[in-house]
């Protein structure tokens, strides 16, 4: 039953739309719900399970609108960019039959003359433009293949080239489409940067649909969905518990740090500890995670060769991405987003959370930063104190809240342009490595699969995580170490806290004991004296 | 639009009465934007019609002309002033209920224009104060005086003088007469039908009252062929995000910033048609957003099919405008984007407003097919929603409103009415998010922040909930408390220029200290809560600047970020951080907005100078990292004193070692930790956005004058700390305060009463004011050598007693050199000799300082650089 349900479900969605309408036509209860919940209902019932779901074909980088049949049924993993459209208002019933999810829109024989226009057959959908999910590792969208990034490049979509602008990362091919949602959202709106799965029929529309049509068709692909859940990537399925995760967490840091940070042990539990921090009440006096990487040598080939950080980070986490920084980005691209003619255009900062951001100081070279330049880094500022990204509107300004964790890798002995909260000087042993010169090899998947899933588990909220004697324990080593003229500020211990809880998560305890706190604090301290020798 | 000069014969005999004599269609044309014969073209008789409703079934009768002869409506009589309002309807209105009910409903349209008529005539403001009070909102102010004396007519007096047409009718007052209560909402389901009645009605209102103060006949002529417009306003407005197709047609009011407006585009109300063969002409007015083309002529004996052609120059058209409104930042939800609608405007409301404004909109919302083609029948399943805005009402200036000096001085809302307000006064809270709820909202928040400033302990409350983080500092929290309210700003009138001068209200803010003191987080906490607050970096990017440079450091070959200038909200609070690495260019910008509080700019060859009434919080470090208690304040920062003694108040926070505050500050930042929650232990603190709300609430509102008492003390206050200076005995004076330090003292007096929701100024403002002044000055004047407060250490860099001994010093050195006679002695030397004279050591740079001074003076001069220097006597110079 279930698998011809699927089959049918996959074949003719449509076919299956307009049953279900037929169906919720003719039955009269009362309580009967809105069509648009019933269709929900009935589409996520049919691909409950992630494998069920797997099986809609993608719409992705690879797999771009051209590559699909029409109004054929689509899952699409994306980050929702805008939400600034108006609600369409749209006829829901045409001659007996449905009139969403563009059946009407297709098919010109089921348009009406206007005389048969019924007002209260009148319903309204949220559209809303969703992309690609930026900074997505390929790992995770393509867990079975092996890493093959030049594929895509090959077949840009020329519709994403035309939309490229409502994509946050500049010079990366992606997909966007307009989603159209047809159940009720009042109550659990989408925010931007949102992750959403959407499933939908997938068609190629006008871009406004209000306008008349224009010969030259600004078409753009459009989401119908049928039904919509939070994105979890699916790597996450079915895996065994890592039996020993100190010893994991050992070797992953060694790994980090030969690959990428010249050998660099500290740098890289630092590196670790940012990119796995857990979310904490922007209330709080607490250090955010930033973290900027002083003193990193400069690459022979200064331009080309991009920092292996990036690369290595990638690998491990679902969500990564890079800015390399220079004059002409800084003063010609937005970093905020901003509305321009009512269509908001992205950011490079417009990004989901969680995501890890590999601010890169190395690209820049001398010259002029114009104004536009400045708001740029100011925001960035902005984004490392507060994590809130100001998007801009015409009069107005609206801050979001963001979670991002970045790693800024400068040459300047001291933070040059960035700020971040933390400043590690870094100390390679082995400079060569740093940079990306040939392709990074990775190690097999099984490999890394463990690191993968020891780095992303279930983010804890994290109460309690410092019992009453340890903090006791953390209370009087802060008063001896004073009395001792060991320099400690409040600043210094509110960080040490902060990372402390950062390493117990990444130990897989719950609570801090006096071996995690007594390894942050020798760690901190070999910053600081890293520091004091910078001078 | 009026028709074009060229001459079309009109041959369309049922219209033929429309043809206009030819002068007048040569009328001059008027400027758009007056209210002259563009729009109501007084000689062209032509049927007027508004073009923001479009009725079907357009009222025709009741001809006022006939009603108004038989059967006069009775005017209540003054006698029953006293009594509630009571319908005075004329019993014998005729009414062919089956010709005039809006279809569907048992609504009157007959009725209603009867109604609306009565209210009209009798509708008095005292009704309006009842309804206010009964409904614990403002009174509404009329402009005629006396409560007892229907409003209405005044106004209606003042179109027919005026010429203006339309009249604002605030909804409100439908509601508080009871006989036209139904009127309230029979507007808002089928304003397509009750406004056309309405117009009618106050078109026969207008005949009458013209009729009955005895007009010239032209002018009653004028009335009876204006078209008058009702211009409904003041229901509650709506969130856009709320609409929805169930709205359709029904009439709404929404809020909103307008974001673009379309220059002015002429719709077509009514086509005019001839016939190529016959030149039969024919009219066909817009039905429906449609013209029906005839096909064939219209004229039997013609009769040729697809003869008749559109003459442009002769059809009529209507002022449109689309306008798009975008939700406020005050509504929209958390973590959502602002939605935008579009108003469509027509005739005199066109142009009325700008991108920017913002506006309170009230029209008829309208979902219209999308068709596939304009020359097809067939639609598009989708309908485009706009609003046909019947009246608008701008914003307040204060804000993101109307910028008063933008507007042509003559250019003004269209309409006339009692209660129609140009402007209208909100209060700017940080929360208001439902605006349906707003006035309740509001008055709750109100409320709940008045109970708040009657605690006793409102001062103390407050300043726990600022940066409840970070541990101590109690005295710095207050200061910076105090700055957030801040003083008021003040001009004397009297005195020369213009206006005399004007005294800065904003208090001014340094923290210094050791690294690692929280400083910044301070700093951060009150750039997330201040309004229009500005967080810069002394050192790396500024806030918004023209141009930097990325630069390689000349030392260190390493790049850094040159900023530019720094460009400082007006009103708000900037945050500086590492204020001492600020460059030259920018301090020299603060020393001009801390003190005239403009700033100055310089491009292309104009200077411009702009507001910047910021106040300042600053924090610098020490210039060796730690803070040296041996040495003064100025030594200790790299800072010119000039820029340091601009601050009200200098807070020196040092990072001490003391077991028991260590480990209070160890357990408060773990108890922080441990919830993740700022509650901590058994302190109650005051939410971010109440307390950002309750600061808002106070500078808006409240400008404390000082009282009498308060004066005589702040002028105690002032004199004992001048006297503080004076030492017993000797004749040497240290400077403990100047007017600066009194002009700040009655900016924080003023702040604490702010901050207490008090108009007056008290004494225990001015204590508490003179209390953190003289913590402050005690932190940060205090001479380190001889553990007294000396202010010069702040205002000059130098403490009297540095400056006593600086004067020894120089008095020695001539002795010495006096001495040696003309050739002059090695700097070492003179050093050396110098050293051993004296009991203190003499300090190398303090040393040079002196010599630097004694050049400058001209007394004596060095030749020679590093190891051979040689100081001179100048000869003859003494």
């Amino acid at each position: 039953m279930v698998s011809a349900a699927l089959s049918d479900a996959l074949t003719d969605p449509t076919h299956l739309l307009q049953q279900l309408y037929v169906n919720w036509k003719q039955s009269s209860a009362p309580d009967r719900p809105p069509f648009p919940d019933l269709v929900a209902r009935h589409f996520a019932g049919i691909f409950q399970t992630p494998e069920t779901l797997s099986q809609i074909p993608a719409l992705n980088v690879k797999q771009p609108l051209e590559r699909h049949a029409p109004r054929s049924l689509v899952a699409f993993d994306a980050m929702v960019q805008d939400t600034s459209y108006s609600p369409e208002v749209y006829l829901s019933e045409i001659r007996e039959q449905s009139g969403g999810w563009g059946l009407a829109e297709s098919n010109e024989d089921a348009l009406p003359p206007d005389e048969l226009a019924n007002y209260d057959n009148l319903d309204e959908r949220t559209v809303l433009w969703a992309v690609s999910i930026p900074g997505e590792s390929d790992w995770v969208q393509h867990p079975d293949q092996s890493v093959n990034r030049t594929d895509a490049i090959q077949h840009p979509s020329l519709l994403s080239k035309r939309y490229q602008h409502k994509f946050p990362l500049p010079d990366t091919p992606h997909v966007g489409a307009k989603v159209k949602i047809y159940t009720d959202l009042s109550d659990q709106p989408f925010s931007p940067t949102d992750l959403v799965t959407f499933v939908g029929f997938l068609t190629n529309e006008m871009y406004d649909l209000t306008d008349e049509p224009i010969a030259d068709g600004a078409l753009c692909p459009t989401l119908h969905v049928v039904f919509w859940k939070k994105y979890s990537p699916h790597y996450l399925i079915s895996q065994p518990p890592l039996s020993d995760p100190a010893a994991s967490v050992e070797e992953l840091i060694q790994w980090v740090a030969d690959a990428a940070l010249g050998g660099d042990k500290d740098a890289a539990e630092w590196v670790l500890l940012i990119c796995i921090s857990p979310l904490i009440s922007r209330d709080l006096p607490i250090i955010l995670p930033s973290l900027s990487l002083t003193g990193f040598p400069a690459s022979p080939d200064r331009l080309h060769d991009p920092p292996s950080l990036g690369a290595v980070l990638a690998a491990l986490f679902p969500i990564c991405s890079s800015l390399p920084l220079s004059l002409e980005l800084l003063n010609e691209r937005s970093f905020c987003p901003e509305s321009k003619n009512e269509d908001l255009h992205s950011g490079a900062l417009q990004l989901p959370h969680d995501n890890i951001l590999v601010v890169s100081e190395l690209t820049i070279q001398e010259g002029t930063l114009r104004e536009k330049g400045l708001r740029n880094i100011e925001s960035l500022q902005t984004v490392l104190q507060t994590q809130t990204l100001n998007y801009i509107f015409p009069f107005s300004a609206y801050p979001f809240p963001t979670r991002l964790r970045v790693i800024v890798l400068t040459e300047s002995k001291r933070t040059a342009i960035v700020k971040c909260n933390i400043v590690l000087p870094l100390r390679p042993i082995n400079p060569q490595k740093l940079y990306l010169s040939s392709e990074l090899i990775l190690p097999d998947a099984a490999i890394l699969q463990p690191f993968r899933q020891l780095l992303i588990r279930e983010q804890s909220t994290g109460a309690n995580f410092l019992s009453e004697a340890m903090s006791q324990h953390v209370e009087n080593d802060f008063v001896r170490d004073r009395q001792a003229g060991i320099k400690v500020s409040q600043d210094d211990l509110a960080l040490r806290i902060t990372i402390a809880r950062y390493a117990e998560f990444a130990m897989g305890r719950s609570q801090v004991n006096v071996e995690i706190w007594e390894r942050t604090k020798a760690l901190d301290q070999r910053r600081q004296a890293r520091l004091i020798d910078g001078k | 639009m009026s028709s074009s000069p060229l001459h079309y014969p009109t041959t369309d005999p049922p219209q033929s009465d429309l043809l206009a004599p030819p002068s007048s269609r040569r009328l001059p044309r008027t400027p758009p934007g007056s209210n002259g014969p563009l729009f109501i073209p007084s000689s062209t008789p032509r049927t007027q019609r508004r073009h923001d409703i479009h009725s079907s079934n357009v009222m025709t009768s009741p001809t006022a002309v006939s009603a108004r002869r038989t059967a006069p409506l009775p005017r209540t009589p003054t006698a029953d002033a006293d009594d509630a309002p009571q319908s005075s309807l004329p019993a014998a209105q005729p009414e062919p209920a089956t010709f005039n009910a809006i279809w569907g409903t048992n609504v009157s349209i007959v009725e209603t224009a009867s109604i609306f008529g009565d209210f009209l005539r009798n509708f008095k403001p005292k009704w309006r104060a009842q309804y206010d009070d009964a409904n614990d909102i403002p009174r509404t102010n009329f402009t005629s005086a006396d409560p007892n004396v229907p409003s209405y007519p005044d106004d209606l007096r003042k179109m027919r003088l005026t010429g203006e047409t339309g009249l604002n009718l605030d909804v409100v007052n439908l509601l508080s007469y009871p006989p036209a209560e139904k009127l309230w909402w029979q507007l808002q389901k089928y304003p397509q039908e009750v406004i056309p009645a309405m117009d009618q009605a106050l078109k026969d209102v207008m005949i009458t009252l013209a009729e009955d103060d005895n007009e010239r006949p032209e002018i009653i002529e004028e009335v009876e062929r204006a078209v008058y417009k009702i211009r409904p306003m003041g229901f509650p407005a709506g969130n856009m995000r709320d609409l929805n197709p169930s709205n359709t047609d029904h009439l709404i009011t929404i809020k909103g910033l307008v974001i673009r407006a379309t220059p002015i585009i002429p719709d077509m109300t009514q086509a005019f048609f001839k016939c190529l063969k016959c030149s039969h002409t024919h009219r066909a007015e817009i039905d429906r957003g449609r013209i029906a083309e005839p096909p064939a002529c219209t004229r039997d004996r013609c009769a040729e099919p697809g003869g008749m052609v559109l003459i442009h120059n002769r059809s009529a058209f209507a002022n449109r405008q689309v306008v798009r409104l975008q939700e406020t930042p005050d509504v929209v939800p958390d973590g959502q984007t602002p939605h935008t609608v579009s108003l469509c405007v027509y005739d005199e409301l066109v142009d009325i407003v700008k991108p920017g404004d913002r506006i309170t909109a009230t029209g008829i919302f309208r979902a219209l097919p999308v068709r596939v083609n304009p020359r097809q029948r067939t639609i598009k399943s989708l309908f485009r929603t706009f609003v046909d805005v019947l009246h608008i009402q701008r914003g307040d200036g204060n804000r993101l409103g109307v910028d008063p000096s933008t507007r042509q001085p003559g250019e003004r809302m269209p309409g006339v009415g009692g209660t129609a307000m140009d402007v209208d006064d909100e209060d700017d809270f940080p929360i208001l998010e439902d605006e349906e709820a707003g006035t309740s909202r509001k008055a709750d928040l109100e409320r709940r922040l008045k109970d708040l400033s009657r605690r006793p302990d409102i001062y103390e409350y407050l300043a726990k909930s600022l940066a409840p983080g970070i541990w101590g500092l109690d005295d710095v929290k207050k200061g910076i408390l105090l700055q957030l309210f801040g003083g008021t700003n003040k001009s004397i009138s009297r005195g020369g220029g213009g206006g005399g001068p004007r005294y800065r209200g904003d208090i001014n803010v340094l923290l210094v200290g050791d690294p690692g003191t929280s400083k910044s987080q301070i700093l951060q906490y009150v750039h997330k809560i201040a309004p229009r607050g500005v967080y810069t970096s002394g050192k790396g990017s500024s806030a918004v600047g023209l141009t930097a440079y990325v630069t390689r450091d000349p030392d260190s070959k390493q790049l850094v970020l040159e900023s530019g200038a720094l460009v400082l909200s007006d009103g708000g609070v900037c945050c500086i951080d590492e204020f001492d690495k600020m460059s030259d260019a920018t301090r020299s910008v603060l020393h001009e907005v801390m003190e005239q509080q403009t700033v100055s700019i310089a491009k292309a060859g104009i200077i411009t100078t702009l507001n910047a009434r910021t106040s300042i919080l600053a924090a610098a470090n020490p210039i060796g990292s730690k803070y040296l208690p041996n040495l003064s304040i100025a030594q200790n920062i790299d800072l010119p004193p000039t820029l340091i003694s601009r601050f009200d108040l200098l807070y020196l926070v040092v990072d001490q070692i003391d077991e028991t505050a260590d480990r209070r500050l160890a357990r408060h930042l773990v108890g922080l930790y441990l919830e993740d929650t700022p509650a901590n232990a058994g302190q109650e603190v005051l939410d971010m956005e109440t307390l950002a709300a309750y600061i808002t609430y106070a500078r808006s509102h409240l400008h404390p004058a000082i009282t009498e008492e308060a004066s005589n003390e702040l002028v105690s206050a002032y004199v004992a700390l001048r006297k503080v200076g004076e030492e017993p005995g000797s004749s040497e004076r240290r400077i403990t305060a100047t007017t600066r330090q009194l002009e700040s003292m009655i900016r924080l007096s003023e702040a604490h009463a702010r901050m207490r929701f008090s108009e007056l100024v008290e004494l225990s403002d001015v204590q508490e004011a003179t209390r953190l002044m003289r913590e402050a000055i005690r932190t940060s004047a205090t001479d380190p050598t001889t553990g007294r407060i000396d202010l010069d250490i702040v205002n000059v860099g130098a403490g009297a007693q540095q400056r006593r001994m600086r004067s020894d010093l120089k008095r020695e050195l001539l002795n010495l050199l006096g001495a040696n006679g003309a050739g002059g002695v090695r700097w070492a030397e003179v050093l050396k000799s110098l050293n051993t004279q004296s009991t203190l050591p003499v300090d190398a740079s303090e040393f040079s300082e002196v010599v630097k001074s004694l050049e400058a003076e001209g007394l004596i001069k060095t030749v020679g650089d590093h190891q051979r220097r040689v100081i001179r006597l100048v000869p003859g110079a003494q």
